[in-house]
Order: structure tokens, then C-alpha cells, then sequence
């Protein structure tokens, strides 16, 4: 028991930042989702300890954690019943060094499907391949190809001309 | 896609510094999932061998009842057929009389409150009936013992194999196969099994039993000793399921 949780503390400071972040942007910048799934993940994560380290690695096991729960949070109606409002209730936000880029970014990325969101955000942001986005997902590697398309057109339309992306957010 | 990442890498912001409480509050969240995991695993457990146990329990075909005493077999089978003249009795072919006469309604039980003489005792008696010891030693066990109705009118122009209940011990004998019962070949645990009382048992259904003789044998909990009820009483009526009452009400004498 001891070895297991040295490994899987060294596991969450040497991670948790880059899970944190990877949250942040499924979740659109919402931060206290973002932490939610981070700690979805490392409590599975270290339920399946032994496992994981015997087979996936606890890294791609966290992700596809990561990825579900985000996934499955989307799918569910309450969810979907909440509405964005034009107050920031986060008093401590992200610093960014462009504020206005950066929401503009977040709410191009709210605005994909669930799936579309997370295959921008694993192929872009973490720099997976599409063999490895299929895995974590859990499709083929075609449905990532067509998913990533469809993602990046609805993204260039709503980033190429971000003032007015920004301007419908107030 | 250069830019595409960048956007990206701003919109995720910098990266957060790991304290220690996060890093308590992490571990202490996983210890809790597996406590929680742990003991669901066990209640889940559990719950599936109260099923199991109780689906087994449901199908064996005689429960407890609910005021305690030895329930019913649960066995659909008919009163012991009357014998027409043709049949063979109790498989002696020159015994020509007629059967002892089923009675319009069976013979009831009741609760019995003097011990038996012989090895055996039952918490039952069918009504009115009376006990002797009869035979020698079965399976090192000293006796049989007989049920008859003393009230029989003239019981001796009936067939002598119509008109009596034999109680008998035996015992369960491993001879290579698994621990088997006298008179038969197959091994206990492989044998249906019906309820008789609190007690597993194995009967012959009349169906099955030679010239409507029916046989139950009662294994005493886990043990290897046997009470085994023998009934070829017509004057009984009894079905299946109250032989199955009688007989696990049959135990040996504490």
C-alpha cells in the first residue's frame, strides 16, 4: 500500500497541472468543473492503480478518464440545462496574456459537440496522434479524422473573426 | 495548426502548482474510493449469495413454514393412487388381498409427545396411530420401527404390505463415488433433493416407486446419518408432501 501511494503521489505532482489544464479547456474554461474531473480521474486512477501500471501506464489511463468524464457530464441533462451568463463568477480566473483571445478561444470550444471538443483538445492541445485519440475515445481512427474536420471548420469560422465572437458573448 | 495550438495553450492558462493538501486531499480521496470499494464489493457479495441461497431455498420444492413447523413438500403429486385388484402389492404377487382402504380424507398429523421406542423419535404421529419396534439391526442401528393403525378393523385381510410406516436409520457410505445412500447408486449430491423440514431429503415419488411405495430419505443437517421413512399405508392417503412433513419431523434421539 505504501509503494502504491509513493508512486501515485509522485504520479499527481508530476501531472496534475498538465490534467488541470488539459480541464480546462473541455470544460471551456470553467474551473471548478475543470477540478472536478481532475479529481474524478486521480481518485479512478488510484482505485485501478496495480492495474494501470501493469497495463496502459497511468498516464494514458488518467486521459481516458478525463476524456469519459467530461463526455459522459456533457451528455447529461442538467447539465445542458445550464446557461452561460455574462458575469464571470470565477474571482481568481486563469491569467491569460490576452484576455479577450482567450475567452474567444474557450467559447469556440463550447460551442462543438462534446466529441468534436475533446478530439481538438487531445490532437491540439496534447499533441496525440489519431491511433492514440481513437484509443482514448474509444472510436476508430476514421471517426477522429472526421470529427477533427468538422471541429477545426466550425473552429475557423468562429475564430476568424474573433471581435465579433467576442462582441456575441456580452 | 501552429496557431491553432497556441490559441490553445493561452486558453488553458499557465500551469498550476501542486501543493501538498492537493496532493493529501488526492490521496485521501482514492483511500476513500477503495474503502467504499471495498465494501460495496462485500455488501454486493453478500447480496448475491442471499439470492443465490434463497433462489435455491425457493426451488427446492419444501420450505419452512411460517409458524415453524416442517413445511410442506411442495410437491404436486397426487394422494397414493387406489390399488385396483390387478395391481401388485408391495411386490408380493401371492398375496392376493385387497389393500388396507384409503380413507376420505388423509389421516392427519399431530404433534407427538412421547418419544419413540426404538433409536428414532418424531415430533409427528398420524392421529390414532401407534409404534412398535419390528426387525433387526439395519446399518449397525438396532431397529425399525413400525407405524400401524391399531384401530384397523380386521387388519390382517389386507395386504401386509398396504398398511404400515417403517422408520429406519441408516447412514450415507462413501464407497468410492461420494458419500451415497443405502439403495442407491448415484451419490447423494448428485440425487434431486427435496425439503423435508430443516433436513435435505431424497424421495421416491409414487410415480417412480415401485407399486406406489413411497420412500424419503432424510439426511440428519450435514451429517452422514439418515432417517429413512418407508410408507405403504393406504389407509394413511397421504401425498408426497405429507410424508415429507412426517418424515422431517423424524430425528434420531438426542
Amino acid at each position: 500500500m505504501r509503494d502504491r501511494d509513493t508512486e501515485f503521489l509522485d504520479y499527481v505532482a508530476a501531472h496534475r497541472g498538465r490534467m488541470l489544464r488539459t480541464a480546462r479547456l473541455l470544460t471551456s474554461g470553467d474551473a471548478y468543473w475543470a477540478e472536478d474531473l481532475v479529481q474524478v480521474a486521480l481518485t479512478k486512477l488510484y482505485v485501478h492503480w496495480a492495474k494501470v501500471r501493469r497495463e496502459d501506464g497511468p498516464a494514458r489511463y488518467a486521459d481516458r478518464i478525463l476524456v469519459n468524464a467530461f463526455l459522459d457530464e456533457r451528455r447529461r441533462m442538467w447539465r445542458r440545462r445550464e446557461s452561460s451568463t455574462d458575469q464571470m463568477h470565477d474571482p481568481d480566473p486563469a491569467p491569460a496574456p490576452d484576455q479577450a483571445e482567450r475567452l474567444t478561444v474557450l467559447q469556440a470550444l463550447a460551442k462543438l459537440p462534446p466529441r468534436q471538443h475533446a478530439v481538438v483538445v487531445l490532437r491540439y492541445f496534447r499533441d496525440l496522434d489519431i491511433q492514440t485519440t481513437a484509443e482514448l475515445m474509444g472510436c476508430s481512427a476514421g471517426t477522429v479524422k472526421s470529427q477533427t474536420s468538422r471541429a477545426l471548420a466550425t473552429m475557423r469560422d468562429l475564430l476568424h473573426d474573433p471581435l465579433e465572437t467576442l462582441e456575441s458573448l456580452r | 495548426m501552429t496557431d491553432l495550438k497556441d490559441l490553445l495553450d493561452h486558453a488553458a492558462g499557465s500551469e498550476p502548482g501542486t501543493t501538498d493538501a492537493d496532493l493529501s486531499a488526492d490521496l485521501n480521496r482514492g483511500r476513500r474510493a477503495v474503502r467504499r470499494r471495498r465494501i460495496t464489493g462485500i455488501a454486493a457479495g453478500a447480496v448475491a449469495t442471499a439470492l443465490v441461497v434463497g433462489v435455491g431455498w425457493s426451488v427446492l420444492p419444501s420450505a419452512t413454514t411460517t409458524d415453524g413447523s416442517p413445511g410442506p413438500a411442495g410437491l404436486t403429486t397426487a394422494p397414493t393412487p387406489a390399488p385396483s385388484t390387478s395391481r401388485v402389492i408391495g411386490g408380493d404377487r401371492n398375496d392376493h388381498r385387497p389393500p388396507a382402504p384409503v380413507p376420505s380424507t388423509p389421516v392427519p398429523l399431530v404433534a407427538n409427545t412421547t418419544p419413540f421406542p426404538g433409536p428414532i423419535t418424531c415430533d409427528l404421529v398420524p392421529l390414532g396411530w401407534a409404534v412398535k419396534v419390528v426387525g433387526t439391526k439395519q446399518n449397525g442401528d438396532p431397529s425399525q420401527q413400525e407405524l400401524t393403525d391399531p384401530n384397523l378393523r380386521d387388519p390382517e385381510q389386507y395386504h401386509a404390505q398396504s398398511r404400515y410406516v417403517r422408520i429406519r436409520a441408516s447412514q450415507l457410505m462413501d464407497e468410492g463415488k461420494g458419500l451415497t445412500g443405502d439403495k442407491y447408486t448415484e451419490p447423494w449430491e448428485k440425487l434431486p433433493h427435496v425439503r423435508a423440514g430443516k433436513n435435505e431429503a431424497v424421495a421416491t415419488a409414487p410415480a417412480t416407486s415401485r407399486n406406489g411405495r413411497q420412500e424419503v430419505f432424510v439426511r440428519q443437517g450435514s451429517t452422514i446419518r439418515v432417517v429413512v421413512v418407508t410408507s405403504v399405508a393406504y389407509n394413511l392417503g397421504w401425498d408426497m408432501k405429507t410424508l415429507l412433513k412426517f418424515a422431517g419431523s423424524c430425528h434420531y434421539k438426542r
